[in-house]
């Protein structure tokens, strides 16, 4: 059964039918994304007047196109969605919903679905009332895939934990709580977790992986299906599409190979650079000279057939192209390059293109960290028609269906923008279940203190207290505020202050902390102003304008600024501290730009004494020699000496001679603990837990 | 040998014969029969070398060359396909499936037509590329004794092999600087080195190698003997974001590719010692005693300076630890004149295989990128990281003068570049530039100083030259050829060895428990007051013991390096 008003009917092969309309009654809602999809609803009875129609003008009847608040869809875009639902015959929803056609899914490759009632194909036991119809060269049972997917929507709850995480309720379905967020907000988006699915439905997990560019048309058929069950007076800018994301195959754009071409993978990089946005034609509008007849053609394979023939007057070579009725999509070309971390060393980063279509594109900016969830694919290098080589060289990208910005280290709960965007999500996931895992192991061991302090600078020797101190410091306290009482809050980052003899492992405690915290500065006192400190206005060279350039104190918003060399800071450098040490804030007014600017930095100084040498026989005040307010912002005060004293001498000197000679540890009493797992474990802490002080804490502490 | 002609000049026939013969064990067939070509010597020589054809290459496309390169930059991994069919042109349906491998463009035969089609994805592999350039800073002499010892036979013709020739040759600059005194040809000369100085950024020698099947890692800046498929063709990129109709073929840079059927990591560049892979212990204490008494001809009456000069030249890092690297000895030197300047860096090119020389002036720092960069926002053609002075194999040996330096002010690029000279110095990192971020590579850089006092730039030890009378002429003594060449392998044997006694770990050992008493001592008697030093000393006699060949250290070397380092503190202390 086809379509009454198809022209040209090829109603069992179905490749492309811009004029179909189809309507579901026995599925609610006939989203139609792409058009190879249309056959798989083929022989169900079309219920509606069929307006739309090569011959027709683009305007339907059951549709007013106010209803279609704020969207800048001209009349014009609706047509092009070929398979637009009408659904004014089964009522449901009475103002239709535009489809959108993805050009993110690629027209590359068309489909060829079989029904395997008409042709046969393998041993069916066919069920008359729900049609195998199977994509060709794949194992994808269109409504097998389509139940199952309703299924997982309406089954998957998170677990407390993660839903406490997300503000969601653990108690109903998580992706449906995600359609109502669709109904309130109008963003036809669902973002589908790809590990959720793994979860529950391992088989589709894996179809989804195996065959995007098939599976992900039916999911999206099937939550509108599903949407405008529940919902069905609404009305959306256009069709819900499902945007699959963490793909737990792939970290690393360096395993990509060619076994992944036409799969879903997911991957982190770091955008270096976008294209501007260019217009792809996605259907040609072709009038005739003679007769005006007009005919649109889609893209096909990435190329345009001219049609040649009028078929209403037959004049040859009569069409001329229209270019503002036809329709093009945004499409952009995005550079990613791998992450500092996810590099082996001594390589050079790779690099990996990335087109965005649609609403994705101008959605990631150079300098973001993102990962992109996408459709692996190889084209051949297009042959340069002036020469006759023909290459083996196959030219690759990735067709992006979800962005995700990622957040870098973030302390308390409070600074964490509250996510506008979708593709914008909580740390969370950024570690996996096996390493949540392991923290929770760490934590309940009763030596975790310890194994946390050892673990910092394994290579210096011996100053266990320091250590610890700066462990304190590494996580932070909770953030307290005190907006009811008028005052803005109390800071959580303790400043330490290492003070003591040249050569006691000073700056390389410093250096260590300084590679280990994701957001950490070093500066060395002695070369460092003011400014290189807090903030300078520098004019852009090119512009002419004034730009607000932040120093190391603000980059380490959140973070640790080292100081070595403190005791030989600049007084007007070091005046700066005093604010950002207590207020957290650092106030900038300069040429013009008046503003003040987070800086909720913990600071680590390394001092030496006024006398480079300790002086035993003065007191602690007098051998550092800071101004005692600034000494005051230092929560803890460590004095490193030189014991000079022979046991130690010659414990020392064993430590450092097997250092120089294996760069390991002679005596390894203590387990080592990496430190990426260190890394890990005190972003985890510093996002996640915030600690109270309990009453009989309290008690204790007051009593103490 | 049915094809001994053919395997030089048309390795691809080769190739496809075996593809043809069974394309299911090709890919061994093709390794195993150019394993076994490579491995004879007499077949291994007449394989052209690229680094032998300096000047407008003549060599035919599509045949078998080596190229003794370093990886300057590593492209993005490129998917290709393997197979490809032709039909006859005559239409008899026989589709002949031809391999695609070693190759970028689809070769045709006449009479048939290539069939276009999108292949299976089964067909698709993967092939990392690499811009290579020819090992910078390569001393002349090394170019030399390639060609000479692995050299093709027909060029060599040309060259009778003499030796006393070849004395002459090598100890020319040395023996020009005999015969001169004069201010004049002074200066000439050191134009000269300077216009000879190795940062060309010559594309004609760069190369794009395509590297089949690596099992193991190729870092950047390694050194690599490749052997493949030479192309005249330039490189063909894959991926671009521009569409492919702008790129013209004019404006492509000539780059031209190899496709790389075997390859071999170079460990050390000196072609003496393929010849004698192990020296007699005899040999080592005499080379070192020549090496010595050259030194000394430069800095007459300071044997203190000359040992360190020996130790710095066999330093290298045998540890690193995240922010440390145990082993390199910086060197620093001072208050020597020009005529003395001039004959150290004569004899370095003579007995260095690699040697690179900067001169830093507030100028230079102020202008010269020293970063290497990668500029991704600029088109994608010139998307490749730019080498500077800086980017250099390991083992290397740069020369920093510093002799120039005036008072002046540092731009930020300025400071950026000290910033970056101080972390090769302290950490032997190098940090490069990739748009977004910046990375630290390590590296192995032997950072000998020449200022006019004390460096501005941190090194681990520094002396200054004390001697009563001005030094004019230097006169080197007259020595031959073969102990020069046993000073070139002296000096890469004993760098080489990384392998160290394993005692000093033992708590209970002898040489360790005297260590740690002498420290204690030295820390009582306040002379030794910062680890550092004491670091400093352990590297010293660790550098002391392989000097002389020796793997286990000794209290007797220990106590020499203690001599060494104190006298050198006594000396800058006054």
């Amino acid at each position: 059964m086809t379509t009454p008003s198809k022209s040209n009917g090829t109603p069992s092969k179905q490749r492309r039918t811009p004029a179909k309309q189809t309507s579901g009654s026995s599925q609610r809602t006939p989203a139609k994304k792409r058009n190879p999809l249309t056959a798989l609803q083929e022989d169900e009875p079309i219920a509606s007047p069929a307006p739309s129609s090569v011959l027709q003008m683009p305007f339907t009847p059951g549709r007013t196109p106010n209803k279609n608040r704020g969207m800048s869809f001209s009349p014009m875009t609706f047509t092009t969605s070929p398979a637009q639902s009408n659904i004014c015959a089964s009522g449901r929803t009475p103002m239709s919903t535009p489809s959108r056609v993805r050009s993110d899914l690629g027209s590359a490759r068309k489909l060829r679905l079989v029904n395997e009632q008409e042709e046969l194909e393998g041993d069916i036991d066919v069920n008359t009332a729900d049609n195998q119809v199977v994509i060709w060269g794949t194992d994808v049972h269109v409504n097998e895939c389509k139940r199952r997917f309703i299924l997982f929507l309406k089954k998957f709850y998170l677990n407390v934990e993660e839903a406490n995480l997300e503000g969601i309720d653990p108690a109903k379905p998580y992706y449906m709580q995600k359609l109502e967020e669709i109904h309130l907000l109008e963003r036809p988006f669902l973002n589908v977790d790809c590990s959720h699915m793994k979860q529950l439905d391992k088989i589709l997990y894996h179809q989804l992986l195996i065959y995007p560019q098939e599976v992900i048309p039916i999911f999206d058929i099937a939550v509108n299906e599903l949407f405008f069950t529940i919902y069905a007076d609404d009305t959306l800018p256009h069709q819900i599409q499902v945007r699959p994301y963490n793909v737990d195959m792939f970290r690393n754009m360096r395993c990509l190979d060619p076994e992944d071409i036409d799969k879903l993978v997911s991957l982190t990089g770091m955008v270096i650079r976008s294209s501007l946005i260019m217009p792809e034609m996605r259907s040609a509008y072709f009038s005739c000279n003679t007769c005006g007849f007009h005919v649109q053609v889609e893209i096909d394979r990435g190329r345009i057939a001219e049609p040649t023939v009028c078929t209403s007057c037959n004049t040859a070579h009569s069409f001329e192209l229209i270019h503002n009725r036809s329709l093009f999509a945004d499409k952009q070309f995005i550079k990613l390059q791998e992450t500092p971390e996810e590099m082996p060393a001594g390589q050079t980063p790779v690099t990996v293109t990335v087109v965005a279509h649609n609403d994705l594109v101008d959605a990631v900016q150079p300098g973001d960290r993102v990962q992109v969830t996408g459709i692996f694919r190889a084209v051949p290098v297009r042959i340069n028609p002036k020469t006759r080589n023909v290459r083996s060289i196959y030219r690759t990208f990735i067709d992006v269906i979800h962005f995700r910005r990622q957040k870098t280290f973030t302390a308390e709960g409070g600074t964490v923008e509250q996510a506008t965007n979708d593709d914008e999500e909580s740390t969370s996931s950024k570690f996996s279940k096996e390493r949540l895992a392991q923290f929770r192991n760490l934590s309940e061991r009763p030596d975790i203190y310890e194994l946390l302090s050892n673990a910092i600078a394994p290579s210096i020797f011996g100053h266990e207290d320091i250590k610890k101190g700066i462990l304190l410091q590494l996580f932070g306290g909770t953030k307290k505020s005190f907006t009811d009482a008028g005052r803005k809050s109390c800071r959580s980052q303790i400043n330490i202050l290492l003070c003591g003899d040249p050569g006691t492992a000073k700056s390389q405690l410093q250096q260590y902390i300084f590679r280990l915290v994701p957001r950490a500065q070093y500066t060395n006192g002695k070369g460092t102003s003011a400014v290189g400190l807090t903030a300078y206005v520098t004019k852009d060279p090119e512009t002419g304008q004034l730009v607000l350039q932040t120093g190391a104190l603000v980059l380490a918003d959140n973070g640790i600024c080292c100081i070595d060399e403190f005791d030989k800071m600049s007084e007007s450098a070091r005046s700066i501290l005093h604010e950002v040490m207590e207020q957290q804030t650092l106030s900038i007014a300069k040429a013009g730009i008046i503003c003040t600017l987070n800086a909720r930095t913990s600071v680590l100084a390394a001092a030496n004494p006024i006398e480079s040498q300790w002086n035993k026989s003065k007191t602690i005040i007098e051998n550092i020699q800071l101004p005692p307010t600034l000494l005051s912002r230092f929560d803890l005060i460590f004095l490193l000496l030189d014991p000079q004293d022979e046991a130690y001498d010659r414990r020392l000197a064993q430590h450092l001679a097997s250092w120089y000679q294996y760069g390991k540890e002679g005596e390894s009493a203590h387990e080592a603990m990496d430190a990426d797992l260190l890394r890990d474990y005190i972003s985890y802490a510093r996002t996640f837990v915030s600690s109270q002080l309990t009453e009989a804490a309290g008690k204790l502490l007051i009593s103490s | 040998m049915p094809f001994i002609e053919d395997w030089i000049t048309h390795p691809m026939t080769i190739i496809n014969r075996l593809h043809e013969k069974s394309s299911s064990t090709f890919e061994n067939d093709v390794r195993n029969y150019f394993q076994t070509h490579i491995n004879n010597l007499d077949l291994y020589k007449e394989i052209p070398s690229l680094n032998d054809h300096d000047d407008e290459c003549l060599l035919p496309s599509g045949c078998l060359v080596r190229y003794r390169a370093m990886v300057q930059d590593m492209a993005d991994d490129e998917i290709y396909c393997t197979q490809y069919k032709v039909r006859p042109n005559d239409h008899h349906q026989v589709e002949i499936e031809k391999s695609a491998k070693y190759m970028d463009l689809f070769v045709c035969p006449p009479g048939y037509t290539l069939i276009e089609q999108e292949p299976p994805r089964e067909n698709f592999r993967s092939r990392q590329c690499f811009s290579c350039i020819p090992i910078p800073n390569e001393t002349q002499w090394v170019k030399d004794n390639y060609r000479l010892h692995f050299g093709e036979q027909f060029t060599m013709q040309k060259r009778p092999i003499n030796d006393q020739d070849n004395i002459q040759q090598l100890l020319s600059p040395l023996k020009r600087l005999k015969t001169t005194t004069s201010m004049e040809t002074n200066n000439d000369n050191n134009e000269a080195i300077v216009k000879a100085e190795p940062v060309k950024t010559t594309s004609k020698s760069n190369y794009m190698v395509k590297v089949y099947d690596t099992t193991e890692e190729i870092l950047l800046n390694t050194m690599v003997e490749f052997i493949g498929i030479y192309y005249d063709h330039s490189v063909i990129k894959a991926d671009s974001i521009q569409s492919v109709n702008e790129m013209d073929q004019d404006q492509l840079p000539k780059i031209k590719t190899i496709h790389c059927i075997q390859y071999k990591k170079l460990s050390h560049i000196n072609p003496l010692l393929y010849h004698l892979p192990n020296i007699e212990f005899n040999q080592i204490s005499i080379s070192r005693q020549y090496i010595l008494s050259l030194f000394e001809c430069i800095f007459p009456n300071d044997k203190l300076l000359c040992e360190y000069l020996l130790l710095h030249l066999i330093s290298r890092i045998y540890v690193r630890q995240p922010s440390l690297a145990y082993g390199k000895l910086s060197l620093n030197l001072s208050h020597i004149s020009t005529e003395q300047f001039n004959a150290l860096e004569q004899l370095l090119q003579t007995i260095l295989p690699l040697y690179s020389r900067i001169s830093i002036t507030v100028n230079t720092l102020n202008t010269m990128q020293l970063m290497p960069n990668k500029n991704v926002t600029k088109d994608d053609n010139e998307n490749q990281l730019t080498q500077t002075p800086l980017q250099l194999p390991l083992n290397s040996h740069l020369l920093i003068d510093e002799t120039k330096m005036e008072c002046g002010q540092l731009t930020t690029l300025g400071l950026n570049n000290i910033k970056l000279l101080q972390d090769l110095l302290h950490q032997q990192t190098l940090k490069y530039e990739f748009h977004v971020y910046q990375l630290d590579y390590e590296c192995d850089v032997r950072c000998l100083i020449i200022s006019s006092t004390k460096s501005i730039l941190p090194c681990d030890v520094y002396i200054r030259y004390q001697s009563e009378q001005e030094v004019n002429q230097i006169i080197f003594p007259n020595i031959t050829k073969e102990q020069i060449d046993n000073i070139r392998c002296y000096l890469t044997y004993v760098g080489q060895q990384l392998e160290f006694d394993q005692t000093i770990n033992n708590v209970s050992s002898d040489i360790n428990t005297y260590i740690q008493e002498d420290f204690v001592n030295m820390r009582k008697q306040k002379i030794l007051t910062n680890l550092d030093d004491f670091h400093t000393l352990l590297v010293l006699a660790r550098l002391e013991t392989l000097s002389y060949g020796e793997k286990a250290l000794t209290e007797s070397y220990w106590n020499q390096a203690k001599n060494l380092e104190f006298t050198r503190r006594q000396r800058m202390n006054v």
